[in-house]
């Protein structure tokens, strides 16, 4: 998982809301994947972005293995081979 | 004052595919501002074949000769001088011809003021004389009833059909979209560089190949733990499992398009995990019908039935009950609230044809129809290709969703677009059979 995809994440968790954001972010395994600078690319997400979460989680690039946390309701969501799970059953979602 | 002539009209060559999507005569006349737009134009479609500035036309050979006679002989002179080199195509629709015949054409066309040098390996120009025979093989006729002739300025993208063939292609799914389709998704969804594209239904991530392809960053989720991570069965004959690098991110690597990839999650499309904002270009997606793909939304602990695949790590229930008219319900919401003003959804309805009516199509406030485009699947259901565009900033979902309900009536009936699907099959001719005894 990016740091992109990180921003762009909130936690849907039942009574939550707007508080499920940004997801507190633990890696245990961490990939830095160089890429070119594409600066229209960059200029083009730059409104996109928050910016307070994306510097709270800059520490790490691309997440191999580690979780995501619901800051509100403590809820884990794993990561594994770069993948976030971001399933929940009924009884923990909004209706 | 324009003269007449003195627009810029061009012969597009349309493939010979997909004919439900488009009027039926594989040739059209397009007035076009300029060249450099219809190259442009080349560069993305992988309809048509061929396009050519139009220098005549006519219902028949006399009359193309004529039109010809008319076109602005300045227009055809700085492609015709004498240090040029160039050769003439006969390009035939429903007919072939010998090749004296061809050259019998190509020397009426003598009066035309030729200049240059022929070369047949590497002309500069290329002239092309094109004749329509009409569209019944059953039923060709003597002379064709239009002749064209023009000089041509680009091929299409038909080639990317190929090189991006699902049958070359590492990691796949049973239902995996054809490479063509792709990239017309791609096309109605505008994509366009550095854009990002998102899939909510991404399966094995076909349809964001043809994005990237357009040079634009792609994501998508799908609820299927093992397909995102590209474990399970194998999907090919003769394999029974995935390898270990069969993933998105693998596919997108093998056509060097793996700099696009952002992530894909696992994920329910019924109960999206993004932050509020606008922030995708576009939703190009293929939703599961329940034919070959099962729809999926998570369910309860409680209602968990046996034998339902269980994740490793994580044990929410997949429950099967999402019926088809929620889950486009979600995806124009989803659409509505997430695309940027301007951005687009492109995604399949399946529709049971005997009962379709143009109102079925689910509607939007925030949401304008842009094209409603029908594939044939069996004789009593087919699939609608529809794309949407992002009119109206999203306000409250709450507003729209009493509002949306009603307009999503009409399409409740196609919940059972399964039992109908495979009764078109079994039910319908047994029904049938019934009916003829009594």
């Amino acid at each position: 998982m990016k740091l992109l995809t990180h921003n762009l994440l909130s936690s849907h968790v039942r009574g939550v809301g707007p508080r499920g954001f940004p997801l507190r972010l633990q890696a245990t395994e961490v990939r830095i994947n160089p890429v070119e600078f594409n600066p229209d690319f960059v200029a083009r997400m730059i409104p996109k972005v928050e910016w307070a979460a994306l510097l709270e989680a800059a520490d790490t690039v691309d997440v191999l293995e580690g979780t995501l946390q619901c800051p509100e309701s403590g809820r884990l969501f794993p990561i594994s081979r770069g993948i976030p799970n971001m399933l929940l059953s009924d009884e923990e979602t909004e209706t | 004052m324009a003269l007449p002539g003195a627009v810029n009209r061009y012969l597009l060559l349309m493939a010979q595919e997909h004919l439900e999507f488009r009027l039926p005569s594989p040739f059209w006349i397009l007035s076009i501002p300029s060249e450099e737009i219809a190259r442009n134009l080349m560069k993305r479609t992988v309809c048509a074949k061929s396009i050519f500035e139009l220098w005549g036309h006519g219902k028949s050979s006399e009359e193309l000769y004529s039109s010809l006679r008319n076109y602005p002989v300045e227009k055809m002179v700085p492609f015709l001088h004498s240090d040029s080199t160039y050769k003439i195509k006969i390009h035939t629709f429903n007919k072939t011809l010998t090749q004296e015949e061809k050259v019998r054409r190509i020397d009426a066309l003598e009066f035309l003021p030729f200049e240059g040098k022929v070369n047949l390996k590497k002309p500069q120009h290329i002239f092309s004389l094109l004749e329509d025979y009409g569209l019944d093989p059953n039923c060709i006729p003597e002379n064709p009833h239009n002749v064209y002739f023009g000089r041509w300025i680009a091929d299409g993208q038909r080639e990317l059909i190929e090189s991006y063939s699902v049958k070359k292609r590492h990691f796949i799914g049973n239902t995996s979209m054809d490479a063509g389709l792709s990239f017309i998704m791609a096309n109605h969804g505008k994509v366009k560089e550095n854009d990002i594209v998102f899939d909510p239904f991404v399966g094995t991530g076909g349809l964001l190949i043809a994005s990237a392809h357009f040079g634009a960053y792609v994501c998508g989720t799908d609820i299927d733990y093992n397909t995102v991570h590209g474990l399970g069965k194998a999907s090919r004959k003769n394999q029974k499992w995935r390898g270990p690098d069969e993933n998105i991110r693998a596919n997108l690597r093998q056509y060097g398009l793996e700099k696009y990839y952002l992530d894909v999650l696992v994920s329910d499309a019924s109960k999206p995990s993004w932050r509020k904002g606008t922030y995708f270009d576009a939703i190009i997606t293929d939703p599961p019908y329940g034919i070959r793909e099962s729809t999926r939304r998570t369910g309860s602990q409680k209602e968990i039935p046996k034998g339902i695949e269980k994740c490793p790590e994580s044990h929410v229930p997949v429950s099967l009950s999402y019926h088809l008219s929620d889950m486009f319900f979600d995806l124009l919401n989803f659409a509505a609230e997430t695309l940027v003003l301007g951005g687009r959804l492109v995604y399949w309805l399946p529709v049971y044809t005997p009962e379709y009516v143009e109102e079925m199509v689910p509607s939007h406030p925030c949401l304008k129809l842009i094209s409603n485009c029908e594939q044939k699947l069996s004789s009593h259901t087919s699939r609608r290709l529809i794309t949407m565009e992002k009119v109206k900033n999203f306000e409250n979902r709450d507003q729209y969703s009493h509002l949306l309900s009603d307009r999503f009536l009409p399409y409740q009936g196609h919940n059972s677009f399964r039992e109908k699907y495979f009764s078109g099959v079994t039910k319908r001719t047994a029904k049938e059979e019934k009916s003829s005894q009594e």
